[in-house]
């Protein structure tokens, strides 16, 4: 019989580095559904795969691209179980406008989270792992197990769509401003 | 004239995110010292990125807090966190621990830390195994592990409860199909009546609701009403879990 160890086998560097992932896949995971109890659900699942399946991990170096492909895993499985969607990649969640969020809407924070939510899970997926995680495109694609050439291409419409509906904002009043940086002398 | 026009999104992207050969980021930085649309449209994913950044840079994961009392939440989150707080709580004190101890076995030494634990008051150890895949591999290590730690109890005259429990398709393992697994496990549990064995209700109701065949469980097995609320209550009265 095999020993045991085989199957549990947890280096002390593993340990570490996963306790130490937590945050940075909460991020990551919140960036993607904007929901916290969900957030943390797909983030425990993620842990507990990595600790059930730390053996398939060969190269510790490529840990971060590891966790955040089984993140991957479970949010996709998570959307599957929801069944709300036929092609993963061209669906938009949407969230409802409330008056109160209408209002949230001055704050640059939820203006960037709101068309966050408009982008396609997709593209979503790649401009957090780029921006927040700070991957590179070979990492992302490890990650999300896509072509290097999507994760550009999902990147760039990202962006020139966030471009679009971020950088028309105007919060300023620009006639008290006007008044306020007059002449005095 | 501008020369933006020659350089793609992907292109100006890939520059900001620092995947770029030197020779094109030249290039792009040459031309970028005349260009002003060129300027203008870096500038402006330059804008998104950092927007993307501070939108989110005060997201922290909430500390874990499963201990005894659960937190407020989804069953299932509830779920996963105790069964990720516990497995990592393994890692530091047995069950995977024992891979810097050569000689004994993980529950033996998980046991025998508990033990020496002042709040252990009652000088009683109780343990939940939850199964909830179908490997038999994994059904022999968990019965190699069980039986070290029923019959090490018992030399030292230690009190020990151990409880299997099934859901999913880990039921298989409180089949009584005759296998060499089930059939040690019988085997086991006449010989040491703390060693209990359950059986997910929650699990057996889906099966029938899909007329799928229901198994015959081993005549020892209960049934309790779900998994999760095992393992909640379990929790609860002080039981040490470990997910298998």
């Amino acid at each position: 019989m095999k020993n045991p160890l085989k199957l549990y086998c947890l280096n002390q560097e593993f340990k570490t580095r996963l306790i130490e992932s937590r945050t940075r896949l909460y991020r990551i995971a919140y960036s993607w559904c904007h929901e916290h109890p969900l957030a943390e659900d797909l983030v425990q699942e993620t842990l507990t795969k990595a600790l059930k399946n730390s053996n398939q991990l060969r190269d510790h170096a490529a840990m971060d691209s590891w966790l955040f492909g089984i993140l991957n895993n479970n949010w996709r499985d998570y959307l599957r179980r929801k069944k709300d969607l036929d092609n993963i990649d061209d669906v938009v969640l949407k969230s409802p406008l409330t008056p109160e969020r209408q209002f949230e809407r001055q704050e640059i924070t939820t203006l960037v989270r709101k068309h966050m939510e408009e982008l396609t899970i997709g593209q979503r997926q790649v401009l957090s792992l780029v921006d927040l995680q700070g991957f590179s495109y070979d990492e992302v694609a490890k990650a999300l197990d896509i072509p290097v050439g999507t994760v550009m291409s999902r990147l760039s419409r990202a962006r020139k769509q966030l471009a679009e509906s971020l950088l028309e904002y105007q919060p300023v009043n620009n006639k008290e401003t006007t008044r306020v940086i007059r002449r005095i002398i | 004239m501008s020369n933006g026009i020659r350089y793609s999104d992907e292109f100006l992207n890939a520059y900001l995110d620092n995947e770029l050969e030197q020779a094109d980021k030249a290039r792009l930085l040459a031309d970028l010292r005349r260009d002003e649309v060129l300027n203008r449209r870096l500038c402006q994913l330059q804008r998104v990125h950092n927007m993307v950044q501070l939108a989110y840079h005060d997201i922290d994961m909430p500390e874990a807090t499963v201990q005894s009392q659960p937190k407020q939440g989804s069953r299932r989150y509830r779920f996963a966190t105790a069964a990720a707080v516990l497995l990592l709580a393994g890692v530091t004190s047995g069950w995977f621990g024992h891979q810097y101890m050569n000689s004994s076995p993980g529950l033996v030494d998980l046991a025998g830390s508990i033990y020496n634990t002042p709040a252990n008051q009652s000088g009683e150890w109780r343990v939940i195994l939850h199964v909830s895949t179908k490997d038999p591999f994994k059904y022999e290590t968990i019965l190699d592990e069980t039986e070290t730690l029923l019959r090490t109890s018992s030399e030292n005259k230690q009190k020990v409860i151990v409880q299997i429990l099934g859901n999913s398709a880990g039921l298989a393992m409180l089949t009584d199909d005759k296998s060499s697994y089930s059939t040690r496990l019988a085997d086991l549990q006449q010989r040491y009546p703390n060693l209990l064995l359950a059986a997910c209700g929650k699990t057996l109701e889906r099966l029938k609701l899909n007329n799928k065949p229901m198994p015959k469980l081993l005549s020892a097995a209960r049934v309790v009403p779900s998994a999760l609320n095992e393992v909640m209550q379990k929790q609860k009265e002080g039981w040490t879990y470990i997910r298998i």
